[in-house]
């Protein structure tokens, strides 16, 4: 059975860190895989959202937007 | 005598281990070299400035990638690519740029692969659509 993307912490160490439910089972068994949104990337390397002229202002200009993505 | 000149400064390059593990399960051999070498790259020297482009806020396919960069792999017009995420290290508030996709740019559309840019606005957004279970006993 599918699961919405359910997102938990476990704190036992050795599998601590966060996850995303990818399957829930009848008998409440679950299968985790690493949560890898920015969220949880922010979280396990202590950081916090910048912006481009932060960036620009202490290395110097970037390249302008291509029209690609 | 000439003077002697500074390298210049480039900005550290973290790599989220899971978010990379995912994105290399996903590539292609030769993707997967390209992958390889670019982190110990970027891990041992930095990101290159002049190859540094801004992402689109909106992109042709919908994706929005606001605040982010890119560089083109193997430089300078390779066929694969790295969006980064401006972010600051919250211990000593230095910048940093975060490694939130890695991937091709142009997948054939018989491959089902996706774009780098549509896995950095996945990781993105993935947030706003998830409900999060706050006890980690949930889970156990």
């Amino acid at each position: 059975m599918n699961a919405t993307r359910l997102k938990v912490r476990l704190t036992e160490s050795g599998v601590a860190g966060d996850y995303v439910v990818v399957e829930r089972h009848q008998n409440g068994g679950l299968v985790l895989e690493p949560d890898t949104s920015l969220e949880a990337i922010r979280h396990r390397h202590n950081l916090a959202s910048a912006t481009v002229a932060e960036f620009e202002a202490e290395y110097g200009p970037v390249l302008a937007p291509d029209g690609e993505g | 005598m000439p003077p002697v000149r500074r390298p210049a400064r480039t900005p550290p390059v973290v790599f989220d281990d899971a978010a990379w593990a995912e994105d290399l399960a996903a590539a292609s051999e030769r993707g997967r070299e390209v992958a390889i070498a670019v982190r110990d790259e970027f891990e041992l020297h930095g990101a290159p400035l002049a190859q540094l482009r801004e992402c689109e806020a909106e992109g042709p396919d919908g994706t929005r990638l606001g605040q982010c960069l890119k560089v083109y792999l193997p430089p300078t017009h390779g066929a694969h690519g790295v969006v980064l995420k401006i972010e600051r290290d919250r211990t000593n508030r230095r910048l940093r740029l975060v490694c939130i996709a890695f991937g091709p740019r142009h997948p054939p559309r018989s491959s089902n692969t996706s774009r780098v840019y549509e896995i950095a606005d996945r990781r993105l957004y993935a947030s706003l659509s998830a409900a999060r279970a706050e006890s980690p006993r949930d889970a156990r």
